[in-house]
């Protein structure tokens, strides 16, 4: 008998065996617990209880089943077009010969494909080499995609940060395209819902690893975000205001409006090189804005050149703002410049207690939105977000909910200390506490 | 039946708990009503570990603060009857609850779910002589979704189970945990008289080598042979890589294999041939072919 019968004949003892309910009917968790299991909020002792009992009681099994069918039904299918691994994998049998046994392969996920990666690599050494001779060309060393669209002021000067900010009905540009070499990535791999709680985790350290494809997505994504929020924040408060939200808005939707001006300026200065169309975002633009809101360095760079530039005093000023409001998108610095805050998203905080050096992760709230924070002190730290959330810890580790005093999307903090905060609303209302967020009260 | 006084939670504890669950004023939470909550959650969370020792303030507290306890005030106040605390109840959860329960039993068995499940979490049911919200069995260990999710599917699965029950009452292929040759249906015809006693020797062995086996790895086959879930769905529903769960999948079913010959050649003091009889007879008398039971999902 070949061993593929003898696979069969075990994958029919196996199953026989294993559908029959070995466990006692009454000792079944109630669903509090399944809930709380499938969120892995049990302690391992827990757990290891649980699966005990799991893998002999069919009845749980196929309630936990339904459980994950509930809860991410979507969540699977967007997970398995990033990874491009069809839903039918299975595991490699061993024992199974003949290249028609859909058994015989081990499943891979997706992204570990040599086979992906080789394409990925090349496609990635060709920009290299495009941008090196580039460079070289200039008679100046190879240049970053920042550096590319600092370097040309001279071409249309700020006429689109002209034409955008005189423009009440201002509308925000089209998404910037990626790099040309990067669109297969792209176009290989559709932009996928994101995933939550425990996979997003999961899935932020695949895309860690190494996925150039991954991590365009979610740039394109966080941009796209951004950009939607920006122009969101500027309707509405010019709706609330009727006049330009440069002069009125708050202080918070300035430091949007700057970071906007500063786009508006790199578009204008990549311009000639990367599409002759002024106001369409070329690829360079698309660089610029995902690597300097996340590369300090690379800024810092950025703010160099631009004092260098002789044409851009006002330049200097826009994009060291930019620098900043990025910066602050992110970081939340204390008076005590070792101790920092950083905004992870998906309600994870993240705190540095040297300098930036190493970071420890705190969930404040679970996939809470957190848009601004402010920190008076190195173990107070005030965060907002949209829905009303407002978030205080007094000790740096535990966070605790304030009652909000509306329900709206909070887009700025300001605090003195744990007592004394002001929050600013998306349209523009201020409320302010003196008691820690027991009261609050709207500022005329 | 009165509430018991409390032992685990103090009204200061219960307050400052309150106050974290920043629960809008309109639901009218009192901190005693919180309490209550708290009190029965801790309860149940610690009774069902070891009883012989009540569990010391540390571990309470850290229970306690592990709570989703936002979600608990909303439970807490539906249960009480809050008229606010139910509209945003609604407005939060309808949806969601409908679209889990399609999910969960398809279109129309879904939507009469989850109207069923609204209507009973509306009113009060009665336990023991006490006419309970359906709210007071949710303690805040989960989020209040996923508890909602829970309920959907255990009365998804109860009912399907029922259905199942009474239409294998004529089914010898039912599984309802007696001896293994009770359930060997006679072949007719069959010319081997060690037909019967190999496959009893066989599921036996199969049986103990997957007793050997830890939960885990026995969870995993379960989900890939019985309830015939993927990869990908198996590594999330145990927070591991699917590649893991391959892996391991893969493992757990050579060592079951290994045992299960061993014992066979072992104990049984079998030949290859009688061992290779086995594996046949085992074929022909469960024909379970997982490849095309997988293949069936494409």
């Amino acid at each position: 008998m070949p061993p593929r019968d003898d696979d069969k004949a075990m994958d029919g003892l196996l199953r026989r065996s294993l559908a029959r309910d070995a466990a006692a009917a009454d000792a079944c968790p109630e669903p509090d617990v399944l809930a709380a299991y499938c969120e892995r909020s049990v302690d391992a002792d827990e757990m290891a209880r649980h699966e005990q009992h799991f893998s002999e009681c069919a009845r749980c099994r196929e309630q936990l089943v339904a459980i994950f069918r509930a809860e991410g039904v979507t969540e699977i299918s967007a997970v398995q077009e990033a990874m491009g691994a069809p839903a039918t994998a299975r595991p490699a049998m061993a024992h199974s010969p003949g290249p028609a046994s859909p058994l015989k392969k081990p499943a891979r996920p997706g992204i570990f494909n040599w086979r992906w990666l080789v394409p990925v690599a090349a496609a990635i050494m060709v920009v290299v080499f495009i941008y090196s001779r580039k460079g070289s060309h200039l008679g100046k060393p190879p240049m970053s995609e920042n550096e590319v669209a600092l370097s040309k002021p001279e071409a249309q000067p700020q006429a689109g940060l002209a034409d955008k900010e005189s423009s009440a009905q201002y509308q925000p540009a089209p998404l910037p395209a990626p790099p040309k070499p990067r669109v297969q990535g792209n176009e290989a791999a559709p932009p996928a819902a994101p995933p939550v709680g425990r996979e997003s985790s999961q899935m932020a350290r695949n895309s860690a690893s190494t996925p150039l494809r991954d991590k365009k997505i979610d740039s394109s994504s966080a941009l796209r975000s951004e950009y939607e929020t920006r122009n969101d924040l500027r309707k509405r408060a010019e709706a609330a205001t009727g006049t330009a939200m440069e002069k009125q808005a708050p202080a918070e939707l300035d430091a949007l409006s700057a970071a906007k001006r500063d786009e508006d300026l790199a578009r204008a200065k990549s311009a000639p090189s990367a599409t002759p169309t002024p106001g369409a975002a070329g690829p360079a633009q698309a660089e610029t804005k995902m690597q300097g809101t996340s590369a300090g360095m690379a800024n810092s760079r950025n703010q160099k050149l631009a004092a260098a530039d002789t044409n851009g005093a006002a330049d200097v000023t826009v994009m060291s703002q930019m620098v900043q409001v990025q910066s602050a998108a992110q970081m939340i610095q204390t008076p005590d410049a070792s101790v920092q805050y950083r905004i992870q998203g998906a309600g994870v905080v993240e705190r540095s207690k040297d300098g930036g050096a190493t970071w420890q992760g705190q969930r404040v709230k679970s996939n809470a939105e957190i848009l601004a924070g402010a920190a008076p002190s190195e173990n107070v730290c005030w965060l907002v977000g949209r829905g009303g959330v407002i978030l205080m810890t007094s000790d740096g580790k535990h966070w605790k909910k304030i009652p909000s005093p509306v329900v709206v999307d909070f887009v700025g903090v300001t605090a003195a200390d744990a007592s004394f905060a002001t929050v600013t609303a998306v349209d523009g209302q201020k409320f302010t506490t003196q008691n820690g967020g027991m009261t609050w009260q709207l500022m005329k | 039946m009165p509430p018991s006084p409390p032992q685990f939670v103090s009204i200061e504890m219960a307050e400052r708990l309150r106050l974290d669950a920043a629960a809008p004023s309109d639901w009218n939470l009192t901190a005693e009503q919180f309490q209550i909550a708290l009190e029965r959650s801790v309860a149940r969370r610690f009774s069902c570990a070891s009883s012989k020792s009540s569990p010391d303030t540390m571990a309470i507290e850290k229970y306690l603060d592990s709570l989703h306890s936002t979600d608990l005030a909303l439970a807490c106040a539906c249960s009480a009857g809050n008229d606010a605390a139910w509209e945003y109840f609604v407005a939060t959860y309808r949806s969601q609850l409908h679209r889990a329960a399609c999910a969960i039993a398809g279109e129309s068995a879904g939507r009469e779910l989850a109207d069923s499940l609204f209507g009973e979490l509306f009113g009060l049911r009665e336990s023991e002589g006490v006419r309970r919200s359906l709210f007071d069995y949710f303690h805040g260990r989960s989020r209040l979704g996923t508890w909602l999710h829970a309920i959907l599917a255990q009365r998804h699965v109860d009912e399907i189970r029922r259905t199942r029950k009474m239409d294998s009452l004529d089914d010898p292929e039912g599984d309802d945990g007696s001896g293994i040759a009770q359930k060997l249906p006679a072949r007719s015809g069959s010319p081997d008289p060690e037909r019967e006693p190999y496959l009893v020797m066989m599921q036996a062995a199969v049986e103990r080598a997957l007793k050997e086996l830890e939960p885990r790895d026995r969870l995993r086959l379960a989900y890939y042979y019985v309830e015939e879930l993927t990869l990908l769905e198996i590594g999330k529903l145990l927070g591991e890589h699917e590649a893991t769960a391959s892996r391991k999948i893969e493992r757990a079913r050579q060592d079951v294999r290994r045992s299960v010959e061993a014992a066979l050649r072992g104990e049984k003091k079998l030949s290859e041939a009688q061992v290779q009889l086995c594996y046949e007879y085992a074929r022909e008398e469960w024909p379970f072919d997982l490849t095309r039971a997988l293949s069936a999902e494409d």
